[in-house]
This record gives C-alpha cells, structure tokens and sequence, in this order.
C-alpha cells in the first residue's frame, strides 16, 4: 500500500472537495434552519449561477476570482425580489403550496438556463486557478484549494455573524420563535427577507465554486439538490459548522467510495447514505434536530 | 428612569373601539368589542375558553389587525401598525406559554428584549443592568441558554425582557398556564409588584380568583362579544355564579 497515494492524497481530495460541498450545501440550511422553507429551487439556483460565472469567465474573459463578487450580488437581488414577490405572497398559505411554488421555479429556471446555454457540459476556463502544486507525491488543484478555502471560510464567517452579533441573534430567535421575535420588536418580514435572499446568495456563491472544480450542465441541478440535502441532513438544520463538517464527511465518503469501487457505484454510495440517514431519523426532515446556528 | 419608577402621568388610555375580527375570511371570533385599559391600572379579561381573550390582547398588540372598529392609543389610532411599531409606543406583550428563545443565552434574550436600541449600545447594557439589578436571580445565569431555565426562572426572564423597554401599557397573556400553584403565587406578586410601581396592565388569565384579585377594572367576555363590565368590587361577589356559568357555556 503506497500511503500516499491510497490515503492522504483521496483524504486531501475528499477534503477539498468537502469544503466545496459545505459551501453549495449552506444557503439550503440556512432558509430550511431560519425561514423552514424547503428551497426545492437551491440548487437550480446554484447550476443558474454557475452558468453565469462561466459566461462572465468563460466568455467575456473576467478574472475568475473577482467574478465571484458580482454573481453573488445579482442573485442576492434576485432573492431579495423572490421573497418579496413569491415568500411574502404565500407565507400563510401550506407548506405544500410553498414547496410546489420552489418546484415551479425550479422548472422556471432550469428552461432558462437551457435556453441560454443549452444542455451542453460546461468547463470553467481556470486560467491561473489551473496550476497545480506538488508536495513530494501529493498534487494538489489550484482550483480545488481556492474553492474549499473559501467554502470553509464563508462557513465560518457565518458562523461568527450568527453567533456573535446582535443581528446574528436575532435570526436565532427568529428561527425559535417567530412570533417572540415579533413581539420584542424585530421586524420578521424585512430580516426574513434578508435571510432569504442570503440563501439564494450563498446558493450562487456554491455555483461559483463548484464551477471551478466541476464540469456542469443545466440539467444537472437534481443530482446536486440530492447531495445538498445529504450534507444538511448530516450537519442539522441551520449549523453552518456542523454543514461544514457534514460536506468534509460526505467529500470524504465520496472520494474513498471512487477509489475503492467502480465509479458507477460512488453515487450509489452517498444515495446510500441518504436514505439510510433518512430511514435513521425516520420522520425524514422533520425530525432533524435543529439547533443554534 | 429607573425600572422602578415609571411615568404612569404619561401613559396613554389603551381601547378597543367597536372592533370586530377573526383569524380567517369567514371567521369572527371578536365581534364589536369595546375595551378601555386605564393608565396606571390592571384591566383585567375574563370569560370562558374561546370567548375571544387572548384575541383581543392580539388585536391590541397588533398581531391581527380589527376588521372594524380601531385601536386607540391616547388620541392616535394604532389600528393599521404592527407589533413593533407599537411597541416603540409603549405597548408591550408577554405571550402565554413559555415564551424565551430556548437556545440563545440569558443575555442574548435579554439584548432581544432591548432589539429597539440597537443602535445605541449604552443604553441597550443600560437597559440590561436594570432588569439584572430589578431580578438579581438573573445574575447567575446570563450566560446559560434559556431552554436550561426552570419554569419559573424562565417567567422572571420573560417578564424580564418585556419590561426592559419600560413599556406604557403591559399585555400580560395567561402569565399562570403551565405552571405549579406555588409558581402562580411567584408569578401573581411579581405583577403585585407592577401594580404597586403604577404599571398599567391588561391581564388575560383563566385563574379567575387571582386576576379579579388583582384588578381595579374587569370585563368579561362571552361568544366573542362585551358580556360585563366594571370595577372589582362589582365582581367579587358573583364570581362562583360566573365561573358556574362559563363551564355551561
């Protein structure tokens, strides 16, 4: 057994591609955490933006860090208008009724990101983000490092606006108790809305870093909004620490899974664990503890 | 001010003009409604379950909004504000139930409780002193998350942070549900306690005894509607004649 080569380097992948995971999976344990709206559209949203940061990237041959910016940006727009025209619009209305409106935009932006890119595969140009740096026998992407880094870090800087700012506070003690929260004062619908709208955000943000470590097409948001709610599932609603380790678990899992079975078996491995975390906690996402963010 | 001095000149008369609401298109659970909530005094609700009581502190609070018919704080009609807007006029809620957020600390719930100064840092900790200073029990726990509280710490950390603010007028919600006798009798001489400081109260509570005890003023309700009203005095003799006619209802 070469111990490089069997056990850091896929452990090093696997973490890598964890923090990516922990990055695409937070803005759906946020809103689910916070909002308990189940975001069907998490990760069309995601693909969506992806798509976008390819184009600026890809096409207008912007600087792939710096586009990151402006994607993130245009999608907290979109979410702050999401809320305000769909949210707001059905927040008395069943949870069924919000969870087929989230279907509907699912749908809604899957056909437009067909219609603007087709279904062919994309591949982010990577350009300086292509290197790769090798310690002894260990090759590490670039592209790979700069995406779980920044997962990582908006996970933890999260973290640290939730749990250490009066704001933070307030989106807990929103998430415990809606109706407290109103009753000292703070206005639910605005920060609601503001909460939303940084989920979509961090849906986009999860678009962009899986671009630069996948190939993706538009019709691939499903497969996505699977893994998604493994990580949630695995972390608890609304803990972005815990979502972070949950996407290092699965990252992990996955990157053994491809190297000691065939590839066709690696998701069969991680849709495995879905059902078996579902069948665990047998009330499905019901009974998923939630906790402090 | 100090937490124990409030300016009960300057609260405002509360009432509940001819108004008329419900939860759903269809549905009227308060019908023509008249209430009056008298600076400085406890106005006490009574009536039987469903009798429309903690609807009315509801309406008052703003988290339904009267059909018809308005709200008057003073000379304002509050009718179309919301929750916050009215507390930043002084009308505050305390909710039945526990009411704390379970898995912020002490402090943290408190530093909520004072959410309207958030942009003035000093005043908020100001604020906060006060109500440790008013309920040293506090002290001990600042730092432990509201869910680990008993029943009644909990009660004090809720009256707690509905005070920090100095609210003009108290909605206080069945402050007695869910708790041991003995935990009432605490409950009842911490709003002893608010009488005694000239707050003004609107008490909703089922333990009938206790909130005519406590009253200057009652109104009793039935089917959504005005069934009685006036001073205590008035009631304390045909409170088992009432209590005997609810539980027909």
């Amino acid at each position: 057994m070469n111990l490089v080569h069997d056990l850091i380097q896929p452990l090093l992948n696997g973490l890598l591609l964890g923090g990516v995971y922990g990055g695409i999976a937070i803005g759906l344990s946020l809103i689910l955490g916070v909002l308990k709206i189940v975001n069907l559209a998490h990760t069309a949203i995601l693909i969506f933006a992806g798509l976008l940061y390819w184009q600026l990237v890809s096409v207008a041959g912007l600087d792939p860090l710096l586009m990151i910016i402006p994607v993130v940006a245009i999608f907290f727009l979109f979410g702050m208008g999401t809320h305000r025209v769909m949210v707001q619009y059905l927040s008395r209305a069943s949870d069924t009724t919000m969870i087929l409106a989230f279907f509907g935009l699912m749908v809604i932006l899957e056909s437009i990101a067909i219609m603007i890119w087709t279904t062919d595969t994309r591949t982010l140009p990577l350009g300086y983000l292509g290197e790769v740096i090798r310690l002894g026998d260990l090759n590490i992407s670039v592209a790979k490092l700069v995406a779980a880094i920044l997962g990582v870090v908006v996970l933890i800087a999260l973290h640290l606006f939730l749990t250490r700012t009066l704001t933070g506070s307030a989106i807990r003690g929103m998430a415990q108790n809606q109706d407290v929260a109103t009753m000292v004062g703070i206005n639910v619908t605005r920060l609601s809305r503001y909460v939303f709208a940084a989920g979509v955000a961090f849906a986009a943000f999860g678009g962009t870093i899986l671009a630069m470590v996948q190939s993706f097409n538009p019709q691939e948001h499903a497969r996505w909004l699977a893994w998604a709610f493994l990580v949630v599932i695995l972390g608890g609603l609304g803990s972005s620490l815990r979502t972070l380790i949950a996407g290092l678990v699965v990252g992990v899992i996955e990157s053994f899974a491809g190297l000691l079975l065939p590839f066709a078996y690696t998701y069969m491995v991680l849709y495995a664990l879905l059902a078996v975390m579902l069948l665990v906690r047998n009330e499905g996402l019901g009974s998923v503890k939630q906790r402090t963010i | 001010m100090s937490a124990a001095t409030i300016e009960t000149t300057t609260a405002p008369v509360l009432r509940l003009e001819n108004v008329t609401a419900g939860y759903f298109a269809n549905d009227i659970v308060l019908e023509d409604i008249n209430m009056r909530v008298e600076p400085g005094k406890v106005t006490s609700v009574l009536g039987p379950n469903g009798s429309g009581k903690s609807t009315s502190l509801r309406v008052m609070a703003g988290f339904l909004k009267p059909r018809t018919g308005r709200v008057m704080l003073g000379d304002e009609d509050i009718s179309a504000l919301n929750p916050a807007e009215r507390l930043a006029k002084g009308v505050a809620m305390l909710p039945q139930g526990r009411s704390v957020f379970p898995e912020l600390t002490v402090e943290d719930n408190l530093r909520l409780g004072a959410w309207q100064l958030r942009k003035d840092k000093q005043a908020m900790q100001e604020a906060i002193d006060r109500m440790v200073e008013r309920y040293p029990v506090l002290t001990k726990f600042m730092n432990r998350a509201a869910g680990s509280l008993s029943g009644g710490q909990a009660r004090i950390l809720e009256f707690a942070r509905t005070l920090i603010l100095s609210p003009s007028v108290l909605l206080i919600d069945e402050p007695s549900v869910g708790l041991s006798p003995l935990l009432v009798d605490e409950v009842y001489d911490e709003m002893d306690r608010l009488k005694q400081e000239g707050r003004t109260i609107l008490l909703v509570d089922q333990n009938v005894q206790a909130a005519v005890g406590l009253a200057d003023h009652v109104y009793t309700l039935a089917y959504g509607k005005n069934h009685l009203d006036g001073s205590r005095d008035g009631f304390e003799g045909q409170l088992d004649g009432l209590i005997k006619q609810w539980l027909s209802l």
